[in-house]
Parts: C-alpha cells; structure tokens; sequence
C-alpha cells in the first residue's frame, strides 16, 4: 500500500470546476471533453470526488503531460505498470498508440463514456494536446473456480457451470458454439448499479420478433439495482401474477447451448452464476441435459416418470383428501378395512391432516437450505424419521397419509427446474382446499383452471403451453417421450426458429449395409 | 369483428372446437330418450339426425360462401339491412344464453341427483360460469387450444365404455326396423334436437378458420360425423347392455353402465367417467358463452373500442342468474323442449330464409 500511495500520491486537490450534483449520471449522453487537459482531469477527479480508491498518476509523453486516472480497487496494477507506464517512459519518439503494449483499447471524447468504462476497469489515458482519452482494459479479475452447479447436478455429461463472473460465462459459450452466428448483446441495466447484462441469441435461428420484444423490455427497465437474474426475469415476465415461472434459468451451459440452438435467447448477468432462457415452454422444465446423455429408452423413460411426477405431486394429497373425506365408495372392498382402520381413529379432518404434514415438510426443507451442510442431514434425519414416527404415535395423522405425502414431496422435487418444482409445491395447496370442499369435482374444476390457465400463458410472442396447446403432433418428439438423436430433425416450432431443418439424415450408412 | 392472422384458427382446432360444443350434457340421457320412441332402433335414429345435420352443413356452407370474409351477424345485417339484422344477431345471442343456461341447469341437476345431493346447485354453476369467462375472455384462438388439448378425453371415454362389452348381449337389437320410420324419423328429429345441437357454432367461426372454402366444409362434416358416430356407439352400447325392459327404468343409461363395472383398484368407474364428462358440459357452455357475447359485441364494438370483455361478464351474469333459477325438473325439461321448439327457427329457418334472399337478390360473391 505505501508503495503504492508514493506512486500515485494521492489527490488532494480541492475540485472548483462545475460539476452539476446528482442527476448528472444518470444521462447516458455524452458530454464533451474540454479543451484543456486539466479540465478533463479535474472533471473526473469532481465526478469521483469522494471516494478514496481514484489513483492519478502524471508522467511525460514525448515531454506532453500524461494523466493516467484509475480506480485502484479494480485495476490490476502490475498491468497497469507492464502494459502502460513501462512503454510511454521507455518509448519515446514514436506517436502513442504505436507504443500502448495493451492489446485492446478504447478512444473517445465522451467524458460518460470514460466514465462509465473507468468504472468497468478501464484505465483512462488523458494527454496534453490530443482529442481523445485513451481507454485500456486493464481490470483485475477475481473469480471463483468453474465447478458443477450445485443445484442442478447430472449423472453424466459436463460438469461444467457458470459463475459470477460475465465475461468468463460468454467465454465458456463461445468455446462451445463456435459459430459467428452466435450474438452476444451488452445492456446496461440498473438505474445507480449499471450492471452489465448480455443477451445471447443465435442471429440466424433466433425470431426476430421476439428479440425485438424482449430487446424493448429491457430497455423499458428503469430499476435502481439488478440484484440477481431473478429481479428482470419478473420485469420482463408476460404475466407476473401467474404462478408458473415464464423464464427458465440455469447455471449448466449445455442446456444453454440446447436452448440456444432452439432458437431461444439468454441473458447473463454479471455477479450471477444464473442465466435466464427466454422465450420457454412449459416443458422446457422438464427437460434436463442428462435426457440426451443417455441412451434414448431411458431418456423417455425418465421424461414419462417426471411427467407423472408433475400429476402426483398436484394431485395426490388432493385426491387422497377428496376420497376418504367424499368419495369412500371408489375404494374396492378389499383395501375399504385398511384404510378406514387406519383413519378412523385421527381427531382431525383429512384436509388440517395434510396440512400439517404438508406444512412439516416446507419447514424441513427450509431448515435444511438454511443450516450448514453438515447440520442439514441431520435435519433431514430429524425432521424425516423422528417426526414421521412421531406423529403416527401420537395419533395426529395416519400412515397413509404418511405415505401420500413423502410421495408428494418427491414428485416435485423430481423436477430438474427449482423454479417449476418450487411452483408445483404451492399449486397444490389451493388443489387440496378444492378437493376438501367439492370433492372430485374440485379437482376436476381445478385441473380445468390451470389447463385454462396455462392455454392462456405466452411467453414474448411464444405459446406457453406449445406443443400441446397449440397442438402439434410432431413437436411431441421431444415433449413426452425423447426419440433417439437421429430422430430429431427439426426445431420445436413454438418459438419461431429461423432455420426449422435441425439435421439431415444421420445414419444413411444403414441402408448403404443393407444393400449389400 | 377481427377476421386477421392472430385470431383465425387452423382447421384441426376448428374440429375438436365443434366437436365439443356438439358433444354435451345429452349424451348421458341420449340412449333413454331416444328409446322412448324409437325403442331399439334409436340408433339408427341417430345416423339419420346425423345426416340431417350434414344437410343443414350444407345450407351454412353455401350462405358463407358467398361471404367469405364476413361473420354471421354482418352477413345478416347485408342481406336484411342495419336494423332487422341487428334485431336478429340480438335474437340470436338471447337464443344462446337460453341455450347455455339450460346446460347450467341440467349439469347442475346430474351433479345434484348423482354425486353431490346436498351442494347447493348455484356454487356448482357459479364455478362453471367463472371458468367460462376465464376462457372466454381469451377469444376464440385460446378456446379452441383448450378445445383441442382435452379432446384426448375422447379416446378415455369410449376406452371406459368398451369395458361393458364383456357382458352385453346383440341380440337386443334384433329385429331392426322394428319400430317403423315414421317412429325413427320422429326420434331423430327430436336427437338433433337435444344433443347434436352445437354445429351452428360453423355458422358463426366459417370466416374465422384458415383455409379454403371446401376445406372448411369438410372439417365442420368430420366434425359432424365423428359426433355422430361417438352418439351412435354409446347408444349401441347402452342398447346392448340393458334389455329393452331394463332401460326403461335407467334415465341416465351410460352412468348406470359404468357403475356397475368395477376393478381391483377403483371401485366406481362411472367417477372416472363423470370428471372426464365434466370438461365436455362445461366446453359446451363455454362455446355458447362464446357466440352469446360475440353476437351481441359485434354490433357495439365501435372502431376505438371493443365491447367484447364487459359483454362476456354480462352474459355469464345473465346465465348465472337464469343458471340458479330453478331447481325443478320439470321445468327444466320443458324449457328444454321449448328451446328445441325455438332451436328449429334459429338452426334452420332463418339460415334457409337468409340463403334465399341471398339468391334472389344476388348478393355476395358468385
């Protein structure tokens, strides 16, 4: 540190020039350099008045004063020495831009612009008798290791994930879609945050339609800081009141790369290892990469079991509630003993029984994300064994329900989608008060409503519920089942791709065999 | 009324979007009534109130033909002037929520008899209605998505009823042509009547789905003759289940038929029949709500502003209270009949009336 502070003394200067207070960046227009280098310089240093990590440090170039303003705190400063200070001591004669080392760098007059590329971990260069400010990248960046995303762990394929770091993130997707179709768009979003988010679509499958639309709602977001992904997914979202997420997010590049290579769009956020997929289908969430790792039997297999997952876990408990409440006659004779044995003797109506128990589990859920890891299986165990057998005893709830309801908590967590597996978890909430007032025909009204509901949901300009409602046959491929790769020609229709063909003929090798 | 892209429909939504409104509240009741008179010829009654609803297919087709861009109220308003023509969309719209209300009242009334004897039958109906204009407000695209998503049901339907088969005898059917033509003639007139109702939604959605002319004929006749088919199935199957004298006694045949199948693991089949049928009397409602409030929109909208939504809350108000009005079942039959009375002017006569007029005074396209 005091190395550092006798390099760049730090400055004391008293700021006299004019710099108007608060809303002065909030503009994105440009303000014009002033003639005098001083001005410039004392036009930041005023625009940083306050803060303590500005470094200034004045050198001569070819004998015309030199500012190299920074802000410590991001920059890395041994680049800064190798790649600016070293060649314009050492370097004279030659003009400046030959003897930057640095192999990116900006030029402009705009003042915000410099400004706003300071902030990013640029250094500016401010030189005597020149037009320009020069820009150099010379940011220290400091991330964490690419491991495997906690939440959405698979069996096999890439264990790769993003991280908290942008520009890290867009580079793990160029490495794998190397194609110049794929577009990468920064915005600046964040009233006071500026936080850099980019857009990734491909330019030639994506429908321009909807990049227009979700391009004009980011631009409509005025919020002060973008916290996290999940603070413009519900800016942007068609319909915020609906209980079905719109925007798929995910920490796995594979997935982004399948979704990409749909048609769909990305936006990455800086400081979130989330990504949000826009526009999505319901089925979308159901979809998981391990799907195409393995073999296309188990593929299905697991597709089929997780959409049965999704009734078991909307309706069971509601189901469960509505016979033994309204409907005892659907029970064949045989099983009628068990189960009027077994809830004869609870004091409390099924639909508070299922509460409780319903309740139970959110609690140990909850208890478990929110403990150390170590401490959270012991809540598990806790909350499961000790519990469960617990309140059997004790008589409060019975063992079917028990039963109904470990069932229901495993189907929707079943899902790869926290989003939609956190969704499923509450819909059935308002499903059981409907089977405990109406009995069947709750359900069925409510099944009613949310098929309703979801016939009625897009996302941008897409079909929420496609490919069943609108229905199309042939996007069902990759919907219930998942057909073997060589199957898959074309793109899901739902989201307009540009290029509809996905792949020509794969195993056109087959017939050349057969006919010998 | 908008005629562009974002509102049409393709052909295959136009199918399920008339089968459902065809397919309703009267198939639990079909095989009874149409033996009342017909006796073990009722489905042959059936085939030929199929036939004849083809015929009036016919007559629809070649009234829109001649406009193809215009919906049924413009086109009535062309061919009798602004004020008759206004009259009659009116009249059309109050004929479809005497239409939706009595599906209110009759769905009401096989919930109350058979499986919720102490709901109030209002609550029921009020459900129904709110998930109406839930849909409905939506326009006809997201119907029609709805429409065909739970046609599925269909195939459940008839895989529940060929489970009767393993104890149904043919011979009940023997001899055919028992009950004489005039007899079947008189049966089938009543059927189109109480449950092949639902095609005139062709009158109203033609210009509205995508494609050629011929091609729309030909959904609106599939459509037709896979109602009729289906209504010919269940009544066969109900006919050659119970005996002639045991049907007699059985006013809602098909659920009787379920109920005494049972299985290992679920005892009453006819539950699994009555969610599934559930959707189908709700769609039917649903798509009368739809004409109702269309009907009646179209000559309020003014260019700057759509009428449609507060319309569709009136109506469904308007079912909802004429839906709870009474509980009596005789008074909801007779309303029945007398709707099928009025039915007549509005599904035949006034489209006939109105391609005459068309003829006479050469209107509209060649």
């Amino acid at each position: 540190m005091m190395r550092l502070k006798r390099l760049f003394g730090k400055s004391t200067y008293k700021n006299k020039h004019k710099v108007p207070k608060g809303s002065r960046f909030e503009t994105v227009e440009p303000i014009a350099m002033y003639s005098t280098l001083e001005d410039n310089k004392t036009f930041i240093e005023g625009i940083f008045s306050e803060t303590d990590d500005l470094g200034i440090r004045e050198i001569y170039f070819n004998n015309r004063r030199c500012f190299i303003l920074f802000l410590e705190t991001l920059g890395d400063i041994e680049r800064i020495q190798v790649e600016i200070i070293n060649p314009i001591q050492q370097v004279q004669g030659r003009s400046f831009e030959e003897v930057l080392a640095a192999p990116l760098y900006n030029k402009t007059s705009d003042l915000n612009k410099c400004i706003q590329n300071m902030l990013q971990g640029y250094c500016a260069i401010l030189l005597e008798d020149e037009a320009h400010i020069y820009l150099v990248k010379v940011i220290e960046k400091i991330h964490r290791n690419i491991d495997e995303p906690k939440s959405e762990s698979i069996i096999r394929g890439s264990h790769e994930g993003f991280i908290e770091d942008l520009s890290i993130n867009l580079n793990i997707m160029r490495k794998r879609i190397e194609n110049p179709d794929l577009t990468i768009k920064y915005h600046t979003v964040g009233g006071q945050s500026k936080t850099q988010i980019a857009l990734m679509y491909m330019k030639n499958i994506a429908d321009p339609d909807n990049l227009k639309e979700l391009e004009k709602r980011i631009k409509a977001i005025t919020i002060d800081t973008i916290i996290s992904p999940g603070v413009i997914e519900e800016l942007i979202e068609n319909h915020p009141f609906s209980l079905f997420p719109q925007l798929l997010s995910t920490e796995r590049p594979d997935r982004i790369e399948a979704q990409l290579m749909e048609g769909r769009m990305v936006i990455f956020c800086e400081g979130s290892p989330t990504s949000i997929v826009t526009p999505v289908t319901f089925f979308s969430f159901y979809q998981s990469p391990d799907d195409y790792n393995e073999r296309w039997w188990m593929g299905t297999f697991y597709r089929l079991l997780r959409i049965t997952g999704f009734f078991i876990a909307i309706c069971l408990p509601a189901f469960y509630i509505s016979v033994v409440s309204f409907h005892f006659e659907i029970i064949p004779p045989l099983l009628t003993f068990q189960v009027k044995s077994d809830v004869e003797n609870i004091p409390f109506p099924p639909l508070v029984e299922a509460f409780i128990l319903e309740l139970t589990i959110e609690l140990i859920r909850e208890a478990a994300i929110r403990l150390p890891r170590a401490v959270g299986q012991t809540i598990g165990i806790v909350g499961g064994l000790v519990i469960g057998e617990a309140i059997v005893k004790a008589g409060l709830v019975s063992n079917l329900m028990i039963i109904v309801v470990a069932l229901t908590a495993l189907s929707s967590y079943i899902i790869p989608s926290n989003e939609m597996s956190s969704s499923v978890r509450l819909i059935r909430f308002p499903l059981m008060i409907a089977a405990a007032t109406l009995g069947f025909l709750g359900i069925v009204f409510s099944l009613m409503f949310l098929l309703i509901h979801l016939c009625k949901l897009h996302s941008l300009h897409t079909p929420y519920f496609a490919p069943l409602a609108p229905l199309r046959i042939k996007d069902l491929k990759d919907t219930f089942v998942r057909l073997p790769m060589w199957k898959l020609n074309s793109r899901p229709l739902d989201d307009h791709p540009q290029i509809l063909k996905a792949q020509g003929k794969n195993r056109e090798w087959q017939n050349d065999d057969r006919s010998k | 009324m908008m005629t562009g892209q974002s509102n049409q429909i393709t052909q295959g939504q136009a199918l399920f979007l008339i089968v459902q409104t065809q397919m309703g509240i009267g198939v639990l009741s079909l095989p009874y009534t149409i033996q009342k008179h017909a006796g073990r010829d009722g489905w042959i009654s059936i085939l030929v109130a199929g036939l004849f609803v083809q015929l009036l297919l016919f007559v629809y087709y070649a009234l829109n033909r001649r406009f193809p861009k215009l919906t049924f109220p413009e086109i009535v308003q062309k061919l009798l002037g602004k004020y008759a023509g206004s009259a009659i969309s009116i009249l059309y719209s109050i004929y479809f929520l005497l239409v939706s209300s009595s599906t209110l009242l009759s769905f009401a009334r096989i919930m109350n008899t058979w499986y919720y004897p102490t709901t109030p039958s209002w609550v029921i109906v009020g459900i129904v209605i709110v998930l109406g204009v839930y849909l409905v407000l939506d326009g006809l695209r997201t119907i029609a998505r709805f429409y065909t998503l739970i046609s599925v049901m269909i195939v459940i339907v008839i895989g529940l009823i060929l489970w009767t088969y393993t104890d149904v005898n043919f011979l009940y059917l023997l001899p055919i042509g028992k009950a004489g033509l005039e007899k079947i003639l008189y049966s089938a007139e009543s059927t189109v009547v109480s449950s092949l109702l639902g095609f005139e939604l062709v009158l109203f959605i033609f210009p509205l789905i995508q494609g050629s002319n011929r091609g729309k004929l030909k959904v609106a006749s599939l459509a037709n003759l896979i109602v009729t088919l289906f209504y010919t199935f269940i009544v066969i199957s109900s006919l050659v289940f119970f005996s002639p004298e045991e049907i007699k006694l059985v006013p809602e045949p098909v659920l009787y038929m379920l109920k005494a199948q049972t299985t290992t693991i679920f005892e009453r089949v006819d539950y699994l029949f009555m969610a599934v049928w559930v959707l189908f009397m709700s769609t039917t409602y649903f798509s009368y709500l739809y004409l109702s409030s269309k009907g009646v929109s179209v000559l309020f909208t003014k260019k700057t502003k759509n009428s449609y939504k507060p319309i569709v809350m009136i109506i469904a108000l308007l079912t909802f209270v004429l839906g709870i009005w009474s509980k009596n079942t005789f008074f909801i039959d007779h309303v029945g009949q007398l709707l099928g009375k009025i039915g007549n002017i509005f599904i035949i006569l006034i489209p006939l009336v109105l391609l005459i007029i068309s003829l006479v005074k050469k209107k509209g396209r060649r």
